[in-house]
Formats: structure tokens, sequence, C-alpha cells
């Protein structure tokens, strides 16, 4: 270390200077005063003052002063010590006096206790790993003592210790090494890796814990982990990664909306509220949102699993909790600069396709004569569907339009990532900062079309900066701030309708209507140069008119959260007590500027901003191909729209949230026993729009003991309330105990010695849930005040007068009932779980196996069959407390990690998770047939929570003769069946299809009972790769609509299309071999039913989730350009899948209706610079 | 020690962040929320209490858009309905409904929850009332004293509703108690009859004749006044005045009224009488309207009278003619719903054959026929002209082909408009009753719905004393009056009692189609089941052409339209084509014993199992 060796030159220096000065000033006595008075001086001019006044001499290195700041001061007949205590208040500098004369030094070098330092030596050597590969940043400190250096990139250090002292080298990830020096000057150091390096921290819900001792169940990833999965969403890279989580992208792939549902343990409660069956979030100890942080930021992702990780957490942790904690500074020699740029394209996994117009036509007259064998509508002629099958598709040949919609309007697009972070630190002050640049491009065509491109753009700007400062030992302040800015600027149009279009949109109608020269045209066709787009009153959207002719908007939302923490440690009152106190504000806000084009309604019926034609003649015309002629109408009542130039700053809705905490923390040692203890209360308020402020607040404690490191214990719990209750319903107290017992720290245990390490640990415990039942259309205002009686008071009048229309008010009503004896959901948790590793330590098993008992589920009486007042009352039964829900299952990890040769190591971690919830009471209401009999298979009870009930298909109606017999009996309610239109089994043998009597639980719930994922790698020299495979299993989904039906019905009254799946329908010829049923044009309740088992599907698959492959470029050739490390990469999201959904051609992940947006694939290249 | 300070410091600090009250802090309440002893000490809270029981009103019975954007028209003989929004209408008509299939979810208000749910509101309200001593409007005294009126008619009325939906109800007087756990029985119709009349009379007895012009909408005395008559036409109805329900008649009390008793006739009559007689200041309180004197409708072909558009938005005929006024039942798109494909619309609900064949042909005598009386054919009728000399409110009511609207010709064999064409009809009409005839989708205008309307009252009057005591001068006068304001010929003179009683009901029929009437009367009088139209239905089933035999049944159980043919020997031209109308079945309809009344859904026999099924289901 060059720098060192300075210094020590520079003290030798000083200690001969002072030696000629003492014999030079020592005549000078100590009590002179002096007075001085300097604005915005410097130290060195002060110096000089003093020296002229008073004969005083200074020592120091020069570039000591270059880091001290000016000041001001205006002292009279003050000592020379009162005026230095002045000047270096504020200075990262001290002083000391001897004699005449003053040393300048570093505020550390003064802290050594003796002023005279002991000999020193300076120590060099290398530090490697097992693989004899150089360890960069390997921290080498004395032990016990402050000062320390870290490894350069070939592994080198030198450091200047005592030659008596300690050397200790600690590296993440492997083992701490502890050498004495002996006066060796020279010293080289191997560290081996730590499989799952035991001091290794966890985040525990409130604070850490060394691994070793936590108790409860808890599993955590980090930032690696996270970077693998190039999204843009943090929820999507979840998915396979932990034991016990449960994640979904079901609402699809839409940049900006395509967040997973994430559970922990499955489904625990069948109450229906916004958040009632998630788990918390807690970002650094606060609620917060997590989706959006740059992965870069975050340093753990941890899941709280059982009772005891979430007792603290109390009435609100019953669904377990989610804790992410962002980086932070770390004690570093110098700064750690990464830089990250990755660009990458993305696309839908997959489009569903539809049949061509041949098809359709084909199909279509076959729908129509199912309907009717007399129909009056219009029917394709055999020669045009034979045309259809020649047709290029635009009809510039005058056989027909043939259009795909998914083709015209999308593309891949381009995703771009860039991140600068900071990371670095003194013994004083530790720092981690980051600015994120993140832009998402849209991916539809078109968009450049109109004067404005509408293409949607998502960009997210984080900032972060994370600070710690050490201001004496024992006083320390944090400051925390995150900052977000998320702008999307989108076309007007959204990606529902888009895809709906392209879902339904026969494809015989084109996008443009061709020009021709009828002269009742002229004049739309000079007003619309851009083309005269097909729209009638039914198909009212147009694909180029909703991607180009949309408008735009430009949204912003900014996002802030800050906290500031100061801790003091209390050793004065007893050792190992720290008080700390935290406030933290997070604010959001947003703008939007809306420029979108208003659109134009008509009843029910909706038209875009832009005109829409379509010939005067019919619709049908366009079912015979050839070049129309005639005139063209509009199906609106006006041409274009007029752009909005609005402006609306409470989109995204405003939102502020503080939160106090106070904590005290005691850890200590006694011997061989081991005690924390944690008392800590919290305050939250969270405002939200205009809505009265959400509050919060309790107590939560925590103690914990262990003996010898072998046997644990510990006890959590919380007091805390909720304003979802009244007044003493509102606090409850949540206890957990839990123990644990780590064998391979026994004596006896020595002879097993292939067992590496084996803990065994359990824990048992109450949380509670404080989420009121009922969806709130906006989940950020959840339903609350379950326990207060209102009239309700609204805006509503009534028009009178004589001409009818002066309105009168007409807006009290009495509110929904209220239960005051409302109060909390409870969970009884029990968790037993076992870490085991062997095979010197490559291989690693962690299995839990848990049970919750969940009781006074808070229940909205008549929903989803529970038992309600009689509707004679006139209102609904208030909110109680009454279900039980029973939740199991299993979590499992195993990991196998080891080395082949010195270059190549390898890893697989596979991770599993069941859990199966039963129902055990609702007070559901009773099932009973029409013919007075019970059917206790239609009842919920006993069944899993969400569980489908479906018509059992049974087979097709074979003839004429069974139709008929059917009809009579009038067997199925919904009209009358013809041949090959769906049977249902009759489950009570009433002789008759009724709804609840005859639909049985059948296939699963739509949220997967397993998940699980598996990652691998491998590395050789500087190659790495790596793979997640993601799937589930046990689940169903029962498809409607465009994912399954053939010409379904939407948006009131538009009919949509047929798929490859429709051309197995069943026909007279085709009676033996038909997969699915007889056609029928729109809405055939018999046969697309929503509740049928013909279109409930197993929703098993396994993804090829990540796929990332890297290249280090080796320390030595990046020496010379300054870098450390450099690694390039190219990742894949969501490459491929295997599933049970061919036939139906919608991916898994995706809702059951016809709006959906695939999920995204994404290849993507980056490098990681560190300097 | 001087580090101590940081500690006071942190100590200062965490004072101050803690100093919230802890005690308070999850005292939250929302602020735009009052409590029941606030809302009734405060006459604007009060009043906005019963205002909102109008509100209620306009839900429970949704006038033109009772299913969903559908009238209830299209689940009777008068309209076809579209596909439109799950085809509602043909749910309805298929039968897909029941107990445990549960009733069409988009047509909710006028169900049995949702009229519990009205009446709790109003007996809330009354509740109140009385136990807080609310106070009256300061500023116009007698106000509460109206509310409270007001409140007792809609309680009569909100039962009233769900009797006619659902046969046996509770008749709810009370806010129940749930510590009680009451258990709710279906009472018999004769038990709630007189709660129903109780409520009225009370109602009649306290209103004025007509609320001030600003109050003008209110429930007056007449509303009251029309609604006890048609509740004791129903008492004097087949329904419950010695006719059999077919099926099992599980209907409480049954045995009460299973005998006929004419004397139920001479109540209606007196009822109905009474509202025909009521005054306001001296000078009758209702009359028919009369304005637009003979003019024709713009751009009609001369064929649709003003007048009989106007009966519909001129505020003359709401404010003399209209007993019941729903304001704002719905906007102006509902026109542009309901026209045809190429005037920019979706042909929504389409008349029917059965409706059409209701409207009177004009002899050259200078009486009215129905199509299918035989006398017709003597006066002049001709078949392959069926839209020639019509009943005038036909041209007024229904688009045909051939028809007029907005000096265009509807066309129904080629183009936009032809049956089976996109968004067309099916049935070969489209509607123009209630259309602003002028209105070319844009501009807006408030669709006010009359759910009851002085013919209304006149035709209970006329049908009850025929039955009394039958055919007299008086009952000519008042149904040719209503004829003569719509330019009609009158009735025939010398008819009997049963002729008599088929020029009423034809009359009903046409005077008040769609207007949401068809649906009940026709049960209330078991016409399904009545011998006359099963074996008339039975005439047609032998026939080796049954989709051509008419008159059709009022059996509910099938639907026709008309369509042209082209056919150079057709007598009918439109637009140079000479076509011969045809006839012909659009659908079958499903209605059996139990279509009279709504099923309880399953859940709430479950929850309330004191309360017993509706009959046959």
């Amino acid at each position: 270390m060059v720098i060192t060796i300075k210094t020590l030159l520079a003290m030798k220096l000083t200690a001969v200077l002072l030696l000629t000065t003492c014999l030079q000033v020592s005549a000078a006595g100590n009590a002179q005063t002096i007075s001085i008075s300097q604005r915005n001086t410097s130290l060195e001019r002060v110096f000089k003052e003093i020296h002229r006044k008073t004969g005083y001499q200074f020592f120091y290195q020069d570039e000591l002063l270059q880091q001290a700041k000016k000041f001001d001061i205006n002292v009279k007949d003050a000592s020379v010590e009162q005026v230095l205590e002045i000047c270096f208040r504020d200075q990262p500098l001290n002083f000391t006096i001897t004699e005449k004369t003053i040393i300048i030094k570093r505020k550390e070098e003064i802290k050594t206790p003796n002023a005279a330092p002991p000999p020193a030596i300076i120590v060099k050597g290398k530090v490697k790993d097992e693989n004899g590969k150089p360890l960069a940043g390997v921290s080498v400190s004395v032990t016990g003592g402050k000062a320390g250096v870290s490894t350069d990139e070939g592994g080198n250090f030198s450091i200047a210790v005592p030659e008596n002292a300690e050397l200790s080298f600690s590296y993440v990830g492997y083992k701490t090494v502890t050498m004495p020096v002996k006066g060796n000057t020279s010293i080289d150091i191997v560290l081996t890796a730590e499989v799952s390096s035991l001091n290794d921290v966890v985040v525990v819900g409130y604070g850490t814990q060394k691994k070793l001792s936590v108790v409860g169940a808890i599993t955590s990833i980090g930032t690696a982990e996270l970077r693998q999965s190039p999204t843009t969403n943090l929820s999507n890279a979840l998915a396979g990664r932990m034991a016990g989580l449960m994640v979904n992208q079901f609402i699809g792939g839409e940049p900006g909306v395509d967040q997973s549902e994430v559970f922990i343990r499955g489904i625990s409660t069948y109450n229906s509220g916004n958040n009632a069956q998630k788990p918390i979030i807690m970002v650094d100890g606060i609620e917060r949102d997590f989706q959006y942080l740059n992965p870069e930021e975050v340093e753990t992702f941890s899941i709280l699993k059982d009772a005891s990780a979430t007792a603290v957490y109390g009435v609100r942790g019953a669904n377990g909790v989610i804790l992410v904690t962002t980086r932070r500074g770390r004690v570093m020699d110098k700064a750690n600069v990464t830089f990250k740029a990755a660009t990458g394209v993305s696309s839908a996994v997959k489009y569903p396709e539809y049949l061509g117009s041949a098809d359709y036509g084909m199909l279509y007259n076959e729908a129509r004569l199912n309907d009717n064998p007399n129909t009056s509508s219009a029917l394709f002629t055999q020669a045009q569907i034979e045309n259809y099958r020649k047709a290029k598709g635009d009809n510039s040949d005058g056989l027909g339009y043939n259009v795909n919609l998914f083709d015209y309007a999308f593309k891949p697009s381009m995703q771009q990532d860039y991140s600068l972070n900071i990371q670095g630190g003194t013994k004083t002050v530790k720092y981690f900062v980051l600015a994120g640049y993140m832009n998402q491009n849209g991916n539809y065509k078109h968009t450049d079309e109109s004067a404005n491109n509408t293409n949607a753009v998502f960009k997210r700007y984080n900032f972060r900066s994370n600070i710690d400062i050490n201001i004496t030992d024992n006083f320390y302040a944090k400051l925390s701030l995150g900052g977000r800015i998320q702008n999307r600027i989108a076309p007007g149009t959204t990606a529902a309708r888009v895809i709906n279009i392209a879902n339904t949109q026969p494809s015989i109608y084109p996008v443009i209507l061709e020009n021709n020269d009828n002269p009742a045209n002229k004049a739309y066709i000079a007003k619309h140069p851009e083309g005269l787009l097909f729209g009638t009153q039914l198909y009212r959207y147009n694909m180029l008119g909703e991607l180009a002719y949309s408008g735009f908007l430009n949204e912003y939302k900014t996002f802030m959260d800050g906290s500031f923490a100061l801790g003091h440690k209390l050793d004065f009152i007893t050792k190992g007590l720290t008080v700390d106190i935290q406030f933290s504000y997070d604010i959001q806000a947003g703008n939007t500027v809306d420029r979108t084009i208003p659109h134009e309604t008509e009843g029910y019926r909706e038209y875009g901003g832009y005109a829409t034609f379509y010939p005067k003649d019919g619709v049908d015309v366009f079912m015979n191909g050839g070049h129309y002629t005639g005139a063209y109408v509009s199906p609106r009542r006006v041409d274009n729209n007029t752009m909005n130039n609005g402006y609306n700053a409470s989109t995204p809705p405003p939102q502020r949230k503080n939160n106090v905490q106070a904590s005290l923390n005691y850890a200590r040692a006694f011997g061989r026993h081991n005690v924390t203890a944690l008392l800590l209360g919290n305050q939250q308020k969270r405002t939200y729009q205009n809505d009265v402020p959400f509050a919060n607040q309790g107590v939560a404690f925590r103690t914990t003991y262990n003996y010898d490191e072998r046997y644990f214990f510990e006890i959590n719990a919380a007091y805390n309330g909720s304003e979802n209750f009244a007044k003493g319903r509102r606090y409850g107290l949540f206890p957990a105990v839990a123990a644990g017992w780590v064998l391979t720290n026994e004596a006896f245990m020595k002879k097993w010695s292939f067992i590496d390490y084996l803990k065994i640990r359990g824990s048992y415990g109450l949380v509670g849930s404080d989420q009121l039942p009922g969806l709130a259309a906006d989940p950020n205002t959840p339903n609350r005040f379950g326990y207060l009686q209102f009239f309700n008071v609204n805006g509503d009048t009534y028009n009178l007068g004589t001409d009818l229309n002066s309105g009168v008010p007409a807006n009290v009503y009495e509110g929904a009932l209220a239960n005051p004896l409302l109060t909390w959901e409870k969970a009884k948790k029990s968790n037993i779980g076992i870490e085991l590793r062997t095979v010197k330590n490559r291989l690693s098993i962690t299995a839990d196996v848990f049970f919750e008992h969940r009781y006074d589920i808070l229940t909205q009486p008549g929903f989803n069959g529970s038992r309600n007042l009689s509707a004679v009352v006139g209102q609904s039964a208030p909110q109680l407390n009454l279900g039980i829900v029973d939740n199991k299952g299993i979590d499992l990890e195993i990991g196998w990690t080891d080395n082949i040769g010195k270059n190549f190591s390898y890893y697989i971690r596979p991770n599993f998770s069941f859990a199966r919830n039963k129902i055990i009471f609702m007070n559901e209401v009773d099932r009973i047939a029409p013919d007075g009999k019970g059917v206790s298979y239609a009842a919920r009870t006993g069944k899993r929570i969400n569980e489908q009930f479906d018509y059992i298909f049974d087979h097709f109606v074979a003839n004429q003769a069974e139709a008929d017999k059917l009809n009579a009996a009038v067997y199925q309610k919904w009209g009358k069946v013809i041949p090959g239109d769906v049977v249902y089994r009759d489950q009570n043998g009433d002789g008759q299809i009724t709804d609840q009597e005859d639909r049985v639980a059948t296939g699963n719930p739509r949220n997967p009972e397993i998940q699980f994922g598996i990652p691998l790698g491998a590395s050789y020299k500087g190659f790495d790769i790596s793979f997640l495979l993601q799937g589930a299993a046990q689940t169903s989904i029962q498809l409607i609509d465009a994912a399954a039906y053939d010409f379904p019905t939407y948006g009131q009254d538009i009919i949509g299309r047929v798929k490859f799946m429709h051309l197995e329908r069943w026909t007279p010829a085709t009676a033996a071999t038909a997969t699915y049923p007889a056609l029928h044009y729109g809405t055939y309740l018999n046969n697309k039913n929503p509740n049928s088992s013909l279109f409930l599907a197993d929703a098993s698959y396994i993804r090829l989730k990540s796929v990332e492959f890297g290249y280090t470029i080796p320390a030595t050739v990046l020496k010379k350009f300054g870098f450390t490390k450099t690694r390039f990469y190219a990742q894949a999201l969501n490459l491929l899948t295997w599933d049970k959904l061919k036939r139906f051609d919608i991916d898994p992940e995706t809702n059951t209706a016809g709006d959906w947006y695939p999920i995204q694939k994404v290849i993507n290249f980056g490098v990681y610079v560190t300097f | 020690m001087k580090q101590r300070k940081y500690l006071f410091l942190l100590i200062v600090l965490g004072f101050i962040l803690l100093s919230t009250s802890c005690k308070k802090f999850l005292d939250r309440s929302p602020d735009n929320k009052v409590d029941e002893a606030t809302v009734f000490t405060n006459w604007d809270k009060v009043n906005g209490e019963a205002n909102k029981l109008y509100r209620e009103m306009r839900d429970r019975d949704r006038g033109i858009v009772g299913l969903q954007d559908f009238s209830i028209s299209g689940i009777t003989d008068e309209c076809k309905g579209t596909q439109v929004e799950q085809g509602i209408p043909d749910q309805f008509n298929f039968g897909s409904f029941g107990p445990s299939i549960g009733m069409p979810s988009k047509a909710n208000g006028m169900y049995w929850a949702d009229f519990y749910g009205s009446i709790r509101k109003a007996n809330v309200f009354l509740t109140g009332v009385e136990k807080y001593k609310s106070p009256d409007n300061p500023l116009q005294p007698g106000d509460l004293k109206n509310r409270v009126a007001e409140a007792h008619f809609l309680r009569a009325y909100f039962h009233w509703l769900a009797a006619r939906w659902y046969g046996d109800i509770v008749y709810m007087d009370y806010v129940p108690d749930l510590a009680a756990n009451e258990q709710f029985v279906r009472q018999p119709w004769p038990d709630f009859l007189k709660k129903i009349l109780v409520d009225l009379d009370f109602a009649i007895a306290q209103l004025p004749a007509r609320h001030l012009d600003i109050e003008f909408g209110r429930i007056d005395k007449g509303a009251a006044l029309a609604l006890k008559a048609i509740v004791l036409y129903m008492n004097a109805s087949p329904m419950y005045n010695g006719g059999k329900l077919p099926g099992n008649d599980t209907r409480a009390g049954k045995e009460t009224y299973a005998g006929y008793d004419k004397e139920k006739w001479k109540l209606a009559a007196d009822a109905a009488k009474a509202l025909m007689t009521s005054t306001n200041n001296g000078a009758p309180r209702y009359s028919l309207y009369t304005g637009k004197g003979s003019d024709f409708q713009a751009e009609s072909n001369d064929k649709v009278y003003a007048r009989i558009k106007q009966i519909y938005i001129d505020q003359a005929a709401i404010q003399n003619e209209w007993i019941l006024i729903m304001t704002n039942n719905k906007a102006e798109s509902w026109q542009g719903d309901h026209i045809p494909p190429s005037y920019g619309g979706g042909s929504r609900l389409q008349p029917l054959q059965e409706q059409v064949d209701e409207y009177e042909f004009i002899g050259n005598d200078g009486y009215g026929y129905a199509t299918y009386d035989p006398q017709a054919t003597l006066k002049g009728w001709n078949e392959n002209q069926p839209y020639e000399k019509r009943d005038p409110r036909f041209y007024s009511d229904v688009m045909y082909h051939g028809a007029t609207y907005q000096a265009k010709i509807i066309n129904t064999a080629t183009g936009a408009d032809k049956i089976g064409a996109s968004n067309a009809s099916s049935t070969g009409y489209y509607l123009r009753k209630f259309y602003h005839e002028d209105w070319k989708r844009s501009g807006n205008w408030p669709l006010h719905f009359p759910m009851i309307r002085l013919p209304e009252i006149q035709l209970i009057y006329c049908e009850a004393m025929n039955q009394y005591s039958g055919p007299s001068a008086e009952i000519y006068t008042i149904l040719n009056a209503l004829r003569a304001r719509s330019f009609m010929a009158p009735v025939p003179p010398g008819l009997d009692a049963s002729a008599l009683h088929k020029y009423i009901q034809r009359e009903r029929r046409v005077e008040l189609f769609y207007e949401n009437k068809r649906y009940f009367y026709a049960r209330w009088n078991l016409e399904p089941d009545s011998g006359i139209e099963l074996a008339q239905e039975a005439a047609a089933k032998a026939s080796p052409t049954p989709d051509l035999v008419w008159p059709y049944p009022r059996t509910q159980r099938a639907a026709h339209g008309m369509r042209p043919v082209a056919d150079p020997a057709g007598t009918m031209v439109v637009a140079g084509v000479n076509y011969k109308m045809q006839r012909f079945k659009l659908e079958d309809r499903v209605f059996t014993s139990k279509n009279y009344f709504f099923p309880l859904v399953s859940s709430e026999i479950s929850n309330a199992p004191s309360l017993k099924q509706s009959p046959n289901w």
C-alpha cells in the first residue's frame, strides 16, 4: 500500500521536527490567551495567526488540510486549546498539543489508545481461493483493530500492522481466516468457500440474525438471482426462485401492468378483500412496493413463512411477509463503481392463431345453419370460400380479404437498461448510490402514421442514496433515499382493446377500405387522405385507428421514499443495548398529460376517436369478394373527434405515508449464553387521495437465547392494532415460540462427521389478518369501517318540476349494516424444519412442513355460498368472523454444488413448494336440489378455496331423435339442443341439468398447489452459464370466450372468430371423432358455457424461465484499462414452455377471457463494468 | 460524557415523533358519512332520504330499459330482442333461469332482494322520522307530511312490483330487528292486498291532487288512486278471482279466492272511476292529450300523426295524461340502439307479427276490425296489402317494409336493413314508438317514461264495468274517445259483452304497447292457459303448415315475423320491386306453468327456510 508508506515517512519527519521545536520554544508558558475573528477562514490562516500571536508550532501534512472545511471564528481571550476546539469542530481532523507543538492528524488516528504507536511492519501477501484463483476485494484487517485494506484484482494486499498483531481475512461467501503475524512480512492465504455461510446474516422482521441462529422459516435470495431475469417488474423475476413462494403472472404481459401475483405458501383464507390473501411487503422495514426497484439496488429478498418469523407483524402477518432490503455502503479502501448496460428485444411468448377467411366462411355457414336451417342470414358461397383459399389477403386480387391483425399490429420491441452504482465507505461514512435508467419501447406497428408518434414507451429512472454515518463510536445516523420516476407514453388505446380487436375481428374485413370513384365517397376520400378506416356499428374499433389515430397519454409517476434513522449505543446502562429511532416519509405523485382523442359513445356503443366507414349496402358485401363500387357510410354520428388537451395531476393518485419506529435492541453474550432482545414500537399513517388516512400502530417484541450455539429458543410477539375494528377489539397480542437444535455442534455428532451440518427447528404461534372482505375498485382503498353504522350521502338527484329537469337531492340512505363485534382473522401456524449439509458440504437440504389453521375468517355473508339473512330484511348481513380454513404443505430446497477439476464448478438447487387448503367451515347455504334432496357434493365446505365447479361433459347429442327426447324433457335449460350439442352429466339423477346441483368440483383451482424451480448453472474459467426451469402443477384454467369458444360474443354484441380447435367440431360425418361440439354463432350457453368441463384445461407447465450466459474478462487483461472486472452476458426470459394447452393455443399464464396480453419473451445482452 | 448530548438529541427527537396520541391514533372515521341521529334531525337530510326513494322507484321498474337496455317488451309477444348483452330476453324466453341457475344477471333491479332493499329504505325513513320527530321544511311547511305520504305510496308500490313478478310476498311495514331472527312467511294475496290498500289510502288522504309546479313529478293523490285501481283490477282478474292457476298451485290461502266474486269488478271500477273523476281546483285533474291537431309528423309520408308521437314527449301530455311519471328513464342513445342499421342503429327490439296483428283494420264502414276478424275481410281487408288502412297508432309504433322514416323508405328485403343482415331486424319490423322522429343521432334529450297513463285506468274501468254489468254507452264513449284521440275509427256498435271484452283487450295492447303492461296483463288474465288460446295452439299444430296458421295463440310459446318475397305477382311495391308478404315462425319460446311467477333463488330459501318456493318451481 503506497499511501501507508508515505504516511509512515511523514510520521518520522514529524518526530524529528517535534524534537527541534520543543527545544526552540520550551520557554513559553501555557496560559497564553488570544482573540481571533475571521470569517470563512481556513485552518491554515488560523494556524498562522496563532503561530504569530503565541509562537505555537503546527505539524501536519499538506494533504490533510486540503480535506478541511472553511469556517467562521470569533473568540475573545480564549486559550489556544479552546480556539482549536472551535476550529476542529466540524473537521475530519483532530489535534494534540504537546508543550507548544500542535500535531494535526486524521480523526481516526487519534483514537488509537496510545499516543506512541507500537513498532509497525508492513505485511504483504496474496489471497487465493481453493482453486488458486486470486480473490479481489477480500477485506484484510487487524483483529480487534479498525484499520483495514482490501486485496486488489490480483489478490494482493499490503498492510502496516504492529508486529505482534493478528490479521483477519474475510470475504463474503468464504470462511473468515485469522493469522498471527509473528513478525512475518509476507503472508499468503487460501480462503475456503463457505457452502452456506452460517455467519451470513439473514434479514428477519425488524432486524437481522446470524443464519445459524434462525429458527423461523425464512428463505432469501440476493441481487445475483434477481439480475438473471431481464424483466422490468421485479415480481416477474421471482417465480421458481424460492421454496414457499407461489408466483403467477396471470395478469398477462402488457408493459407496465404485468406484475405477478405473489403468495406465500398458497392461499389460507377465502376472505376476498383486496389484500386479504396477500403477504405484506416491506422494503427496508417500511411497507412499500418493490416491483419497480432496480434489481441492482436490491440486497436481499426474503420471505417470512411461519408464525415465528411473522409474529412481530401481528395483526397483519397471517399471510406471510416479504422483506426487501436495499444495498448499503461497505467499508472499502476505494469506491466500487459498477456500470451496467443492457439491451434486448421483447416479443410475445405466443399470439393465438385463428383460422383464415376460407375456414371462417366454411364454419360460419355451418354455425348459421345449425342455429336455424332456414336461416335468413347471408351465407358464404362455396366459390368464395375457394377464392379465399387462393386469395393474397389484401383483396388486391379481388378474391377477398384475409387479414391477420396480430401481424398487422405487433412487432418485437427494444428495451434498454443502464445503471451506475457506487458502493464504498470508511469507518465513519458508508454509502451506496445508484442511478438507473430503463427504457422499454412499445411493440405496436403503424404508430408513426399520424402527426404524433403514439407508440408506447415505458421509461423508468431509479435513484438511490443510502448513507450510514457513525458520528461517534456510539452514535450513528442513516439516511436512505430511494426515488423513482416512471414515465409512460401510451397511445390513446389500451392494450386490452388492441388485443381484443385482433382476437375478435373476422379476417374477411379490411383495415382500410378500398377507395372507389363512386361520387358519394369523394368528400370522404378528400377529407381522409390516410384512408377510409373500416368500422361498423358492431366492429366499432379499427386496428389502424387505435394504433395511429387515438392520440396519446404522457404519464409521469414520481415516487420518493425517504427514511432517516438515528441510533445510540446504551452501553452505560447495560452493555449491548442500543436505541434506534427511524422516521420515514414516502410520497408518490402523478401527473398526466392527456392528448387522447375522445371516443364517441351512443348508448352502450363506443367508437374510437377517428372516423370509420363501411359499405352502405351492408358489411355483407365483404362476404362476396370483388371490389365494392358503391357508397360508404359512417356508423358514427360525427367525423374525427378533436384531440384532448387535458392534464391530470392526480393520475396516479397522490399518496403520502409516514412511519415512525423506535426500537431498543439488546445483544450480549455471557460465556456460552447468547441473548438478544428487541422491543419496537411503530406507527404508520397513509394518506391516499382524499380518503381518511389509513392508520396502524403497535409494539413488537423478540427475544432469543442460545446456549453454546447448540440450543436455540426464540419468542416473537406483537401487540398491535388495526383501525378496522371497534375500540376494545382493535388490539391483539400475537405470540409465537420457536426452538432449534444444531446437532452438529454437539460432541456426540463428531463420529457422524460425514454430516457437516444438521439443524432441527420448530415453531408455533398466532398471527392475524385485519383485511375486510369485499373487493374495492381501487386496491389502495380496501374496504374499512365495517364496525361503524352510517348513512351514505352522495350527490344523486332526481328531476322534478313542470319541465322535469330541476334536480332535487336524492342522496341519503342507510349504509351497509355494521358489526361492532368485528375483529381480526387468526391463524395458528406450526412449522417443523430441518437443515442438513453433507457430502463435504456439497449437498444441502432444507425441508419444512407446515400446518396453518385459519379461523374467525372475516366473511361477507352471501358471498360464495355463505349463508346470509333473508333478502326480506332488505340488507345483507354485516361482515362476520366465522370461517375456518386449514392449509398445509411442504417447502423443500435441495442444493448440490461441486467442482470438477480446478476450473469447472457447477450447481443445481431445485426448490419445491406444495400447499393445499381446505375450507372447514364457512356457514354455507344448504345444497338442496329442486327435488328436495341434498347434494353434498355441491358444497364448497370441505373443498379447496376457489375450487372449480363444472358441468361434466358427457357426450354430444348423437342424432335428431336424441335431441327431440332431450328437448321434450327440457333436460338442459339453455334452449333447444341439436345433434352435436353438448350433453352434460345429470349428477343428481333428477332428469335435468340444474345449476349448483349438477356442477361438481373438478380439476384444480386456478392457483397452482405445486410450484417448483430448478436453478442450475456452471462456470468454467471466465465463462458462466445458468438456467432456471420453473413450473407449476395441480392447476386448472377454465377457459371462456376467445380462448375456447367458436364465434364468441364480445363487448355486448361483437361476434368473434374461430380457432384451429374448432375444425374438430361435430358434424354428422365426424360424429365419431369430434372433440368440439356443433358450431353456433354467438352466445350459445348450452355448448359455450363458462362452467363446462370441456373448457377446463390442465394448466400445468414447465418453462425455461431464464437462461444466462456470461463471460468475465480476466483481470490481467483489464488492468491497463483501469477496470477491475468486466462481464459480458446474454440472457433470455421465458424462452421455452412445455404445457398441455396446445389445443387451446394459449399460454398457461393468462387470464381466461378474450383480452389477454401474452407474457413477454425477452432476449437481452449486457455488460457489467466495475472500476 | 460529552457524547451524551447526542443521546439527549435522540430522546428529544423521539418524543417529538411519538407525540401523536397513541390512544386516538386508530380512531378514524369517514367524514363523508353521517349517523342516524344526524340524518333524522336535519330537514335537508330527511328530504334527501325521502327523495332517494324516487331513485329506488326508477331502479325497481326500469321503464324502457327493464332488462339492462332492453324493455321487458322483449319477453312478451310484443317484441323480439337481439343477442346483444348476452341476449337477456332470450334467457327469459328460453327459460334459462331458475332457483339454482339463478336469474339473468344483467337484468337486475327487478328481483326479490332488490324490492326488499327499497322497501327497507322506505321503512327506515318512516321509522326514523317518527323516532326522531324530524323537523319539517322551515321554508315550506307541510313538506314533511307530503314526504311521509309519498313514502307510504312507494312502500305499497314496491310491494306491488314484487307481487307482480313473484305472486305471494311478505309485506314489510317495519324495519326488522336482526336479533329477533324472524321467520318470514309469504302471505296470502288478500292479506297483503289489504296492507297495500292501507298504505295507498293513507297516501290518498294525505297527498294533494297536484303538487306545486316546482314539485311536479312527485307522487300525488292521483298516482295512489291509479295504483289502487290497478291493484283492485289484479284482485278481480282470473288470477285472483276464480281462475285456475295451472300446475300445482301452492299459493298461500288460495282457497280464499278460488271462487269467482263479481263484486271484485265493482271495486276495481269504483277505484278507476275515482281517478277518472278526480279534480284539481274544481277542474278534472286528468285528461287525454289532444295537442297538435291532425298534423302529420314531418318526413313520415303523412302516415304518422304528430299527436300520437307527442303523447310521450309534450309536457302538456305529461302533466295531464301521465299519472305516475319516471323522469330521466334514459337518454337519447336509447333511440340509437333501436333504429334500423341503415340509420346507424342496432334494432335492439323488433316488434313481432303477434303485436302487428293487434292493430285493427279500418273497415270501409268506418269502424275498426281486428285483421283476423272475419268481419275485416268483409269490410275490405286485403291480406296482400297488410299495411294499408291500419290503426294510426300502427304507423306511429312500428316500422315495416315500405314505411317512411325520416323521408327514407324502410326496405327489409335488401340492403343494410334486410331481415337477417348484421344488426338488422329478424322479424321484418323495427320499433318506432317513443322515438323522437326528428332526432338524427345528434342532440340530447331525456326520455321520461309513463309508468301509469290515464288510458290504462280508463281501460280498467271499461273492462270492469263490462264484466260487472255488460256493455254500456259509457264504455263506448270512453273507448271511442280514446281511439278518436289517436284518429282511430270507433268500435262497431252493438257488441255483446264477450266481443266488447276483446275490443278492450286489443285496445290495451295497442294503446299501451311497449309500456311494460303486456307481460302482466297476460298473466293476470291467465291467457297462456285459457281454453281459447290452447285450442288455437292445438289447431295450428294440427295444420300441415303450422307456421302460417293465424291469429297466433296468445300462449307466449312462439314468435312470428313477416318477410317480403320478391314476386312479380305481389301487390306490395317497395322501391320499384313487387313483393308478396310471407308470414314465418321466428322461434319457439318456453312458457310453462312456472312462468307465471319468478322463482326465489335457492340461496334465499336456504337462508330463510320459512319462505316457500313460488308455484311450480
